[in-house]
């Protein structure tokens, strides 16, 4: 139960009414995910702090690559000219438009949700995070945190505050894909596929796959399988996604026709970049 | 805390505790239309309004959000009480019917229209991509956005909405708009949760945390203790009455098999307690501190567990007859379980409750071991389909208050005269003292003709005295809501080489679960409304229902027929593959055609004889060959995707038109003093436009227009008896009862002409606009025979009445085909085209109809594809949200989907007119198995058909 709800006139002066209620506080933004049915927070009594209104929610082509305001939700995503298509493809994942013109980018990642829209695919892209805290003299630190990081050690970034996510590599090539059996109903499985472009050879590929019941992870294992070559097929694929992966029946299907998925997306996936990457047209 | 912002354009201040969120805010300060269906899940959209502009769910909202900024709801659209331009194109294009979700969808399309004039069907369903409507599915919604479009730019334009039908009617077959879509769509006060009165008490249900259980104690001192707390409700002081809760005519074929509260629990979810209190948090608070001690028992949840010879019994009461006892009963009671109460059977149903079997039905015509032998090919096919959920957007809800020691219950009901008996036999009172007011139903789909909550809504207020409301919340729904049986058909054909096929037989096996609902009915109905669409002489069906520990079913749109043709369709599509034949020349082969006898159907009466019946008119043969033409029936399509291939398939498929010896309506309609009319219809609107098709048949007899007929129906205290709007009887008998009764009024109108004129009735018509003319060249205007006949010395206000009966059948009939696209790497199945031609006779709301159909249609492909109740080994519902469980919403229409209306002439409907809608159910099925079949090559044989079956079947996984 919300407590009380509390805005704030800047960014420093959140973070310390943040430190000061600690864990008695959860900072909200699009509040979707907060105030849902089944919220994680239901049973709490917390003060809502909230991330509106501090200049958070911009989109801005850098030198060095795309920032994005945690704030910035996913219709604004959808709607961007400077987004890459692979993010627009993660966020269509939303299918409700009312619910995308609330649900923000920041909250998304914030959620850490087994069924995230987007983490997959920022994971994949290899993402950074750019999170803000003050010290006990209320000094503002910044920190810019790889999203692999920040996903893998999520207790450790538990209540810290993202400000920006940021996409440098955008020569990155990212495929995405969901399954659901209905688009908004909950996913079967989502695989993204990030790879980078060593002349027509792939380089430093991501796998990030969610929905299996075990939180958003990398399969590591089918990545330096790829780039060893020792993993082409699907066949291949599966195998070591059954080793590494251990997913439960539920609702969305068996254990077995998810990792069938997994491993045949990857494959296909796997294909289609090294086309890219063979056709000179990675940028 | 304080909220400043502006709503609707005028600033307001509003007091709210930080833990509150805007939907209720909204509600509370009296901008009803902003509702909440699904309790805050955050899917549905009911709670849509504009933040800034932007669409947002109000629910999703805590208050602090809303601070400072400026809020539009539906409310804003409206001019004083005149519609927006779109509400107005989505009445006239006809896509308002239940309306729960109208107003929000208007406030969608109206911001659309506002960012894009010129929006592309893309962006219309990007807009409404957050938002549920079963009723209609949503392919109208295109069409309003077109015409809204043109007049924002031209107020004056018109376009054709819908084929028109009968040029020599003036009203009747024509596009009009739908009678309370103004107020639907305007989110005005309809439904009953606008009639709860301030200071109204709340119930609230404990229910059961196990498949099957006896309570063996129930501790409830703690709850009454609670202040505010005015009553528990427990088997131990609940009437003790049995009573059936499907809302069907009397005597009903349903068994009574449950009391309000039973000592034995027989799903998850069953009932256990009613707590009645003064606010819903101190019900809450009440309900956790009622203490309950269960003797858990074995469950079973399939047919086939039911069957096993040790099964645990899920009725193992007394059982007895109101008659035709068999002459064993009382040998038959002496196993019987006193804690497991009783089963009251109205009359033999086949019943063996201590063998789990709730109801059965046998019959035949012609020598189908015959029919067999001479076959050339004989197949046979087992096909299960799956529990359904009805899903209507306005959940189950009761609002019962005291009149005296009269019972009132404002309810969302299908069958208002039902519902007070049972309630008045629930009650151990009289009928007189109970008045059911049927307020605009939110959805309803057949599980609002079953009796879930009003029972206990209306004991509450009997026993404290004061206003109960109780609505159910969405998780209630998927464990206490009447859903479609499961059931497990095996179909044998006999055909010879040419695809003439010799014999058919079907075995019918009905999951009913814990109670008896409409257990012999919706099973047999899945022969009833198949096998007289094949045209054999020799024909066997076996129906039998089995009792287990699933959720309750019920009614469902279609009824049986849904999973009768599913079986029967697709196994003809197999037994043409298996012949090396095209499905539509064997349908051709077989089918049923105008003039046919269909004599299965004296086997299949609903509890009594049936009668053999006549075809009288049959929409078939255009209807499949427009379709076919339309989807380019026998040529295979290529995707450009080596991985997807393309099929397509048809069925055919049929209904009734209400239940001929069964179903009862009546109406009255009075002339006032103006020469105007009120029509009392006993009909009871379900959101399909029934009433709208009473007024139109009013106006038509009485030449006048529509505007000068208004309407009153459902009100079990001002209007007359209805069966009730159930089994497709709306048009044919409702509507019936309405053109008769104005026909009488009719034949007072001219008597009264007649002796005013002083001339011979013979003499006299009735003429547009509402007089009557002599041959003589006389006249007198109605308004002149108002004021004469009421006047002191008149023969008193001229009133029609009529009461509706007959042993006469009017059968809908369609062809429904699909192409789909279906990926053999990832098992994902697309429907590209969808198209549903359907013969009701005269269209009588062309426009509604179509709705209808798309509706149908599109929760059907829902059925097929997507929606999936989940129970676990423990009967626990999996599924507790409209999201997981996936009902289809706009992103999931068929890339191109097309209603079409064929129409007949039907001679025993009234202006011709068949029932349209729940046929429309039953296509969907039959038509994509076989379209999945010609892409890929495989039979998927159960509910839902799933990528993961799909890539089973093609030995992928
Ligand atoms: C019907 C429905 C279906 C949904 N399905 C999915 C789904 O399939 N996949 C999915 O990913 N989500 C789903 N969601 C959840 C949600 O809509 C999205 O995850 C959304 O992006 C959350 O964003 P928000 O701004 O609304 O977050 P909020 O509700 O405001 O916050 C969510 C969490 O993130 C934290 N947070 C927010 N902003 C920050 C920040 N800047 N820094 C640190 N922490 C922050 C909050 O403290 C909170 O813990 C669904 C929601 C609904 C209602
Ligand atoms: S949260 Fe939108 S209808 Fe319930």
């Amino acid at each position: 139960m919300i407590t009380e709800f509390i805005t704030c006139g800047s960014l420093p002066e959140l973070l310390v009414t943040r430190n000061r209620l600690a864990n008695s506080c959860v900072l909200i933004a699009g509040g979707t995910e907060l105030n849902r049915l089944g919220s994680p927070v239901a049973e709490k009594e917390l003060a809502y702090v909230s991330l509106s209104g501090l200049g958070l929610d911009q989109i801005q082509f850098k030198d060095d690559g795309l920032y994005i305001g945690s704030m910035v939700t996913l219709q604004q995503l959808l709607d961007a000219e400077e987004d890459p298509l692979w993010l627009k493809e993660a966020v269509k994942g939303a299918g409700s438009r009312t619910l995308r013109n609330m649900a923000t980018i920041g909250g998304n990642i914030g959620s850490f949700r087994d069924d995230s829209y987007l983490l997959p695919a920022l994971i994949a892209a290899k993402a950074r995070i750019l999170t803000a805290d003050v010290d006990e003299q209320g000094v503002l630190i910044e920190e810019d945190v790889p999203i692999r990081e920040y996903t893998e050690h999520a207790s450790a970034f538990n209540g810290s505050c993202i400000t920006q996510i940021v996409i440098k590599r955008l020569d990155r090539i990212v495929l995405t894909k969901r399954y659901a059996r209905t688009v908004q109903r909950r996913p079967d499985a989502i695989i993204s596929f990030g790879a980078a472009c060593d002349g027509s050879a792939l380089a430093d590929i991501r796998i990030a796959v969610g929905a299996l019941g075990t939180g958003v992870a990398r399969l590591k294992e089918v990545e330096e399988g790829i780039l060893t070559g020792s993993l082409t097929t699907h066949e291949e694929i599966l195998q070591v996604v059954k080793k590494t992966t251990s997913v439960t029946d539920d609702i969305t299907g068996s254990a077995a026709y998810r990792q069938y998925l997994v491993s045949v997306t990857i494959a296909d996936m796997l294909a289609r970049c090294k086309q890219i990457a063979e056709g000179g047209t990675c940028t | 805390m304080k909220i400043s912002c502006t709503v609707n354009g005028t600033p307001r201040v509003f007091h709210a505790e930080p833990h509150e969120d805007v939907q209720h805010l909204l509600k509370r300060e009296g901008y009803i239309s902003v509702r909440d269906s699904d309790d805050a899940e955050g899917f549905a959209g009911s709670d849509t309004i504009l933040l800034d502009g932007i669409p947002v769910y109000a629910k999703l909202l805590s208050v602090g959000q809303i601070q400072g900024r400026t809020i539009s709801t539906p409310e804003s659209l409206l001019s004083g009480r005149k519609l927006s331009v779109i509400q107005q194109a989505m009445v006239d294009a006809g896509v308002v019917q239940s309306g729960y979700n109208a107003p929000a969808a208007a406030l969608l399309l109206s911001e659309l229209l506002e960012r894009d004039p010129d929006p592309s069907e893309a962006a219309v369903k990007d807009a409404l991509s957050g938002l549920f409507n079963r009723a209609t599915g949503y392919q109208q919604f295109f069409q309003a956005v077109e015409i809204a479009k043109e007049r924002m730019k031209d107020p004056d334009y018109a376009t054709e909405i819908a084929p028109e039908f009968r040029d020599d009617l003036r009203v009747v077959g024509k596009v009009r708009p739908k009678i309370d879509g103004t107020k639907l769509v305007a989110g005005w006060k309809a439904f009953v949760e606008d009639m709860v009165e301030p200071g109204s008490c709340t119930l609230k249900m404990l229910r059961s945390p196990h498949a099957h259980a006896y309570i063996t104690d129930i501790d409830t001192t703690a709850a009454q203790a609670i202040p505010g707390v005015l009553a528990v409700i427990t088997h131990l002081n609940c009437p003790d009455r049995y009573y059936g809760k499907a809302g069907q005519g009397f005597p009903e074929p349903s068994p009574y098999d449950s009391r309000m509260f039973n000592q034995k629990v027989r799903h998850v979810g069953d009932r256990v307690a009613a707590v009645v209190a003064e606010t819903p948090e101190i019900a809450e608070q009440a309900l956790s501190a009622i203490k309950v001690t269960y003797e858990v028992l074995p469950a079973i949840f399939t047919v086939d567990e039911a069957m096993a010879d040790d099964a645990p019994i899920v009725q193992n009461g007394v059982v007895e007859y109101m008659a035709g006892a068999p002459d064993d009963l009382e040998q038959y009671n002496a196993s019987a379980e006193p804690k497991d109460g009783k089963v009251v059977i109205q009359f033999p149903i086949h019943a063996d409750p201590h063998r789990n079997i709730a109801a059965g039905a046998h019959g035949s015509i012609g020598d189908v071991d015959q029919g067999f032998s001479e076959a050339d090919t004989v197949i046979e096919r087992t096909y299960e389909t799956s529990q359904i959920q009805c899903t209507p957007l306005e959940t189950h809800i009761s609002y019962a208050k005291m009149d005296g020691d009269r019972v009132i219950l404002h309810a969302s009901t299908q069958v208002p005269w039902h519902l007070r008996r049972i309630v008045a036999t629930a009650l151990g009172i009289s009928e007189n003292k109970v008045r059911v007011i049927k307020e605009r139903v939110g959805g309803g789909y057949g599980s609002k003709q079953d009796i879930l909550l009003e029972d206990v809504t209306a004991y509450a207020s009997f026993l404290t005295g004061r206003p109960v409301l109780y609505h159910y919340s969405r998780k209630e729904e998927f464990i206490g809501n009447s859903t479609r049986h499961p059931m497990k058909i095996t179909v044998r054909l006999g055909s010879k080489k040419d695809g003439s096929i010799t014999a058919v037989y079907m075995d019918v096996r009905a999951n009913t679960g814990p109670y008896g609902n409409h257990c012999l009915t919706v099973p047999m109905n899945a022969c009833s409304k198949s096998l007289p669409l094949i045209l054999c002489p020799n024909m066997k069906f076996d129906v039998t229902t089995y009792y287990t520990n699933i959720p309750p079913t019920g009614a469902y749109q279609g009824y049986g027929a849904p999973k009768g043709s599913f079986a029967l369709m697709t196994a003809l599509g197999e037994l043409a593959s298996e012949l090396g034949l095209d499905l539509l020349d064997v349908i051709e082969k077989n089918r049923v055609r105008d003039g046919s006898l269909l004599e299965i159907l004296k086997c299949l009466g609903e509890g009594r004889e049936g009668t053999p019946a006549y075809v009288k008119s049959c929409g078939l043969e255009p209807a499949l060959t427009e379709g076919a033409n339309m989807i380019d029936w026998g040529v295979k399509e290529q995707a450009d995707d080596p991985d997807v291939m393309i099929g397509k398939g048809v069925a055919i498929i049929q209904q009734g038109s209400g239940l001929p010896g069964l179903d009862h309506s009546c109406a009255d309609i009075k002339m006032l003093a103006d020469g105007s009319f009120m029509l009392h219809s006993g009909g009871a609107d379900l959101g399909t436009g029934l009433d709208t098709v009473s007024v139109k048949f009013a106006a038509e007899v009485l030449c006048v227009d529509m505007g000068q007929v208004s309407i009153l129906s459902g009100d079990t205290d001002n209007t007359p008896f209805d069966t009730g709007a159930y089994a497709s009887s709306g048009t044919f008998f409702s509507g019936s009862a309405s053109m008769f009764a104005a026909e009488d009024l009719k034949k007072e109108i001219l008597s009264s002409a007649a002796a005013i004129l002083k001339e011979p009735v013979e003499d006299l018509a009735l003429a547009v606009p509402g007089k009557v003319v002599s041959t003589s060249g006389a006249e007198l205007t109605y308004w002149e025979i108002a004021q004469e006949t009421q006047a002191g010395l008149g023969r008193g206000q001229l009133v029609g009445y009529a009461s509706f009966t007959t042993e006469d059948s009017a059968f809908p009939y369609g062809a429904h085909f699909a192409q789909v696209s279906v990926n053999r790497l990832t098992g994902e199945i697309h429907v590209d085209k969808y198209y549903a031609l359907q013969d009701c006779g005269t269209p009588i709301n062309p426009e509604l109809a179509l709705g209808q159909i798309y509706g149908g249609s599109f929760k059907s492909i829902g059925h097929t594809l997507y929606e999936d109740m989940m129970l676990d080994d423990q009967g626990v519902c999996q599924v507790t949200g409209l999201r997981d469980y996936g009902v289809p919403m706009i992103s999931e229409l068929p890339t191109d989907f097309k209603a079409v209306l064929v129409p007949t002439d039907d001679p025993y409907g009234p202006f011709g007119g068949k029932s349209v809608s729940e046929i429309s159910c039953n296509g969907a099925a039959p038509a994509i198995a076989n379209a999945i079949h010609d892409a890929v090559g495989i039979w998927i044989r159960t509910w839902p058909m799933t990528p993961e079956k799909v890539l089973r079947a093609l030995g992928n996984i």
